[in-house]
C-alpha cells in the first residue's frame, strides 16, 4: 500500500508492438515520486515503443498505463486530457515548432490551458527559459540555436504547465560531452528542487551513472524487462553477462544473440 | 470540502496612511487562483503608492505561475513608483525567485526592441535579397549554358538513364492531365467563341481560331504551366530534400558537381519533353474545338480545311520553339531552387513554392517576347 502511494506512475502487462508485429510483452513496472527513472537498452530493444505506449501516442495491444490514477489506456477524452496536462515530453530532436520564437514555443501550452494575464504568461515563460540557462535565447528562432539549447529550450516547454513527470527521448543523443554533462546537471537539479519525476530513455552509460536512481533494460530477444534497480548495483552483481557487459561497456562477439530477429 | 478549500486563495490588501501597500497572500497561489488575484490587485495601479510589501508567508502551494505573478509584482510592473519587497517565501521557492531577476526581464525587453526592423532597413534588405536572387540566376544560366553542350555529347557524362526516368515522370505521367486540361479548354474556348461568332454568321471560323490559338499560345503555355506545376516543383522538391539531407555535400566530396550529376539530366529532360507535350496539348486542344464545331452542324472535312488554310507551318514552328524555351526554363527554375534550399523543416516546402512561381512568372514574361519578335519577324 505504501509503495503504491510512492508510486507515480504504474505499468501492468504492457504489450506493445505494431499489428502483427509485437515488439515488447508482458512488461511491468512502477515508478516512485521524485525519482530519476532511466529505460536502458541497445539499439532495437523497443525503448522507443516502449515511450510512445506509455505517453499515450501509441495504444498498447494489451495492458495498462496509470498515471498518478488513471489508466491512459482506457481513459475517455475529458479525462485523457487532464492526464496529458500531468506530463511533459521532450523529443529527441527537441520537436521545437521552428515558425514560433523559443519564447513561444514555451507560452503556447500557457496560452492554450490557462486563463492567466498575458504579462503573467509570458514571465513563466521566461522563467522557464532562464530556469534551462536560455534567457537571453528567447526571442530566438529554433534555427538559430544549438542542438543542446535545442534540447534545453524543450525541455522548458514540456515544463510549461508545471508537470509531476517529465519524459525525455534520450536526451544525450547527439551532444558533445560537455553538453550532455550540463543537461545532466540540469535534470539534476529540476527532480530536486521541483519534485520533477524524470523517465528517461538513453543508452548514454556516463549520463546514467550521473543521474539514474533506478533503471529498468529492455531485451529485444525476449521482448521483455531483464534488469531492474540502481545502475551501480546491476554492474556489479546482475547475473546476466550482457547486462554486466552493457554498464562495463565490453563488447561481446554473442551480442547479435540480443537482438531482435527480423 | 476539502477540494475546494485546496483551490482557495486569500488575497489580502492593506495601504496605509504613508502609502505602503501591503498585499498578505494567504492559501494556494497556482495557475487557477492566479487570475483571481490579478483582479484583486488591478486597484494598486491607481492608488499612490510609494512602497509594496508582498507577504507571501501564508502560502501553502506556488507553481510556476504564482512564481510569474510574484515577479509580475517584483518587476514594479503594477506601482511603477513604489519600492517593492516580496517576503516570506520558503527557502526553496525563495531561491527560485530569485533565480528570475529584474535584469533578467530587461534584458530580455532590449532584445524584443533590437528584432524590429525599420521600414527603409525592410525594403532595403528586399532590393539586396531580390539582387542576390538574379545574380544567383545568371550564374546559374550561365553554368548550364558552359556545361550542357559538351556533356550532350559525351556519353559518359549525361547519365541517359536518368535523363529516360525524368522524362517518363515528367513528361509521360503528365499525359492524362495534359490531355484533360487541354481537351477541356479547346472545347471552351470553342463553345464561348461560337455564340457571338454566330450572330454574324462566322461560326465556321472557329476552326481557324481555335487552331492558330492552340498551336501558337495556348498549347506551348498550358503544357509548360502543367509542367511547372508537376515538375518544377518536383525537381525543387527532389534537389531540395537532398540538399538537407547532405546528399549534395557527399556528392561534392566526391568531386561529382551536382550541376552535372543532377542538373543537366533533368534540363535535357525538360527541353526533350516541352515540345513534344506541346503539341500533344495543341493537338487534344483542337480535337476539343473540332468537337464543338461538329456539333454545331460542320462537315469534318470543312473544318480540316479551315484549320489547314489557317495554321502556317512558321506558327508550328513558333509552338514548338516555345515549348523548348519554356521546357528549359521549368526545369532550370525547379533545379535552381532546389540547390538554393535553406536548412530548416520548412525549407523543402519554400523552394518548391519558389519553383513554381518563378517558373510560371518567367513563362508568361518569355511568352510576352516571342510575341513582340514574331511580330517584328513577319
Amino acid at each position: 500500500m505504501n509503495e503504491l502511494s510512492q508510486s507515480i506512475m504504474q505499468v501492468r502487462g504492457l504489450k506493445a508492438g505494431y499489428g502483427e508485429k509485437i515488439i515488447l510483452e508482458d512488461i511491468n513496472f512502477q515508478v516512485r515520486r521524485g525519482e530519476v527513472f532511466v529505460i536502458l537498452g541497445g539499439s532495437g530493444s523497443g525503448k522507443s515503443t516502449l515511450l510512445k505506449n506509455l505517453i499515450g501516442l501509441y495504444a498498447p495491444l494489451a495492458g495498462e498505463v496509470w498515471i498518478e490514477g488513471s489508466n491512459l489506456v482506457v481513459a475517455r477524452d475529458d479525462e485523457r486530457l487532464l492526464v496529458l496536462r500531468k506530463f511533459g515530453v521532450m523529443y529527441q530532436s527537441g520537436a521545437l515548432f521552428g515558425s514560433m520564437t523559443v519564447l513561444d514555443n514555451v507560452r503556447l501550452p500557457l496560452d492554450e490551458f490557462t486563463i492567466l494575464p498575458d504579462e503573467v504568461k509570458e514571465l513563466v515563460a521566461l522563467a522557464k527559459l532562464k530556469l534551462v540557462g536560455l534567457g537571453a535565447a528567447a526571442q530566438k528562432l529554433p534555427s538559430e540555436l544549438s542542438g543542446g539549447m535545442q534540447k534545453r529550450a524543450a525541455i522548458a516547454r514540456a515544463m510549461a504547465l508545471d508537470p509531476r513527470i517529465l519524459f525525455l527521448d534520450e536526451p544525450s543523443a547527439g551532444l558533445d560531452p560537455v553538453t550532455s554533462a550540463g543537461l545532466d546537471l540540469l535534470i539534476k537539479e529540476l527532480s530536486h528542487h521541483f519534485g520533477i519525476t524524470f523517465v528517461i530513455v538513453t543508452h548514454e552509460l556516463a549520463s546514467i551513472y550521473a543521474i539514474a536512481d533506478r533503471v529498468i533494460m529492455l531485451d529485444g530477444r525476449t521482448r521483455s524487462i531483464i534488469a531492474e534497480g540502481k545502475p551501480v548495483e546491476l554492474r556489479e552483481t546482475s547475473r546476466d553477462p550482457w547486462v554486466r557487459r552493457f554498464f562495463n561497456r565490453e563488447p561481446d562477439s554473442a551480442e547479435f544473440e540480443h537482438q531482435p530477429s527480423s | 470540502m476539502t477540494a475546494a478549500s485546496q483551490h482557495e486563495l486569500e488575497t489580502e490588501v492593506r495601504i496605509t496612511l504613508d502609502k505602503t501597500a501591503r498585499v498578505i497572500l494567504s492559501g494556494r497561489l497556482d495557475a487557477q487562483t492566479v487570475a483571481g488575484c490579478w483582479n484583486d490587485l488591478q486597484h494598486l495601479r491607481l492608488a499612490a503608492i510609494s512602497a509594496l510589501e508582498v507577504d507571501a508567508t501564508g502560502l501553502t502551494f506556488c507553481d510556476s505561475a504564482g512564481l510569474a505573478l510574484l515577479h509580475y509584482l517584483n518587476l514594479g510592473r503594477i506601482a511603477p513608483q513604489a519600492a517593492v519587497s516580496v517576503i516570506g517565501l520558503e527557502p526553496g521557492l525563495n531561491k527560485l525567485f530569485l533565480g528570475f531577476t529584474p535584469a533578467d526581464y530587461a534584458a530580455f525587453h532590449r532584445s524584443l526592441h533590437n528584432r524590429r526592423l525599420s521600414l527603409p532597413e525592410e525594403v532595403g534588405n528586399t532590393v539586396r535579397q531580390l539582387i542576390t536572387d538574379l545574380h544567383a540566376q545568371v550564374e546559374f544560366v550561365g553554368s548550364v549554358t558552359g556545361k550542357l553542350p559538351p556533356a550532350l555529347l559525351d556519353r559518359k557524362q549525361m547519365r541517359w538513364p536518368e535523363v529516360r526516368r525524368v522524362f517518363e515522370s515528367a513528361g509521360a505521367n503528365a499525359v492524362p492531365i495534359v490531355s484533360l486540361v487541354s481537351t477541356l479548354v479547346g472545347l471552351i474556348i470553342a463553345f464561348e467563341s461560337a455564340q457571338p461568332l454566330a450572330q454574324f454568321g462566322a461560326q465556321i471560323y472557329v476552326a481557324n481560331m481555335i487552331g492558330l490559338v492552340m498551336v501558337r499560345e495556348l498549347g506551348p503555355l498550358l503544357a509548360a504551366i502543367l509542367l511547372a506545376g508537376r515538375s518544377a516543383s518536383a525537381f525543387a522538391a527532389e534537389l531540395g530534400t537532398m540538399k538537407v539531407n547532405e546528399e549534395l555535400n557527399a556528392l561534392e566530396t566526391f568531386g561529382l558537381d551536382p550541376m552535372r550529376f543532377l542538373v543537366l539530366q533533368r534540363i535535357a529532360a525538360g527541353i526533350l519533353l516541352a515540345p513534344l507535350l506541346t503539341f500533344y496539348s495543341t493537338f487534344m486542344g483542337i480535337l476539343g474545338g473540332v468537337a464543338i464545331t461538329i456539333g454545331l452542324g460542320f462537315p469534318l472535312s470543312l473544318i480540316l480545311h479551315q484549320l489547314s488554310s489557317s495554321v502556317h507551318l512558321s506558327d508550328v514552328a513558333l509552338g514548338a520553339a516555345k515549348g523548348i524555351v519554356f521546357g528549359a526554363i521549368v526545369s532550370a527554375v525547379g533545379c535552381m531552387r532546389g540547390l538554393q534550399t535553406q536548412q530548416g523543416p520548412s525549407a523543402v516546402g519554400v523552394s518548391t513554392t519558389r519553383a513554381v512561381v518563378t517558373s510560371i512568372l518567367l513563362i508568361i514574361i518569355a511568352d510576352a517576347v516571342f510575341s513582340v519578335i514574331f511580330f517584328f519577324l513577319k
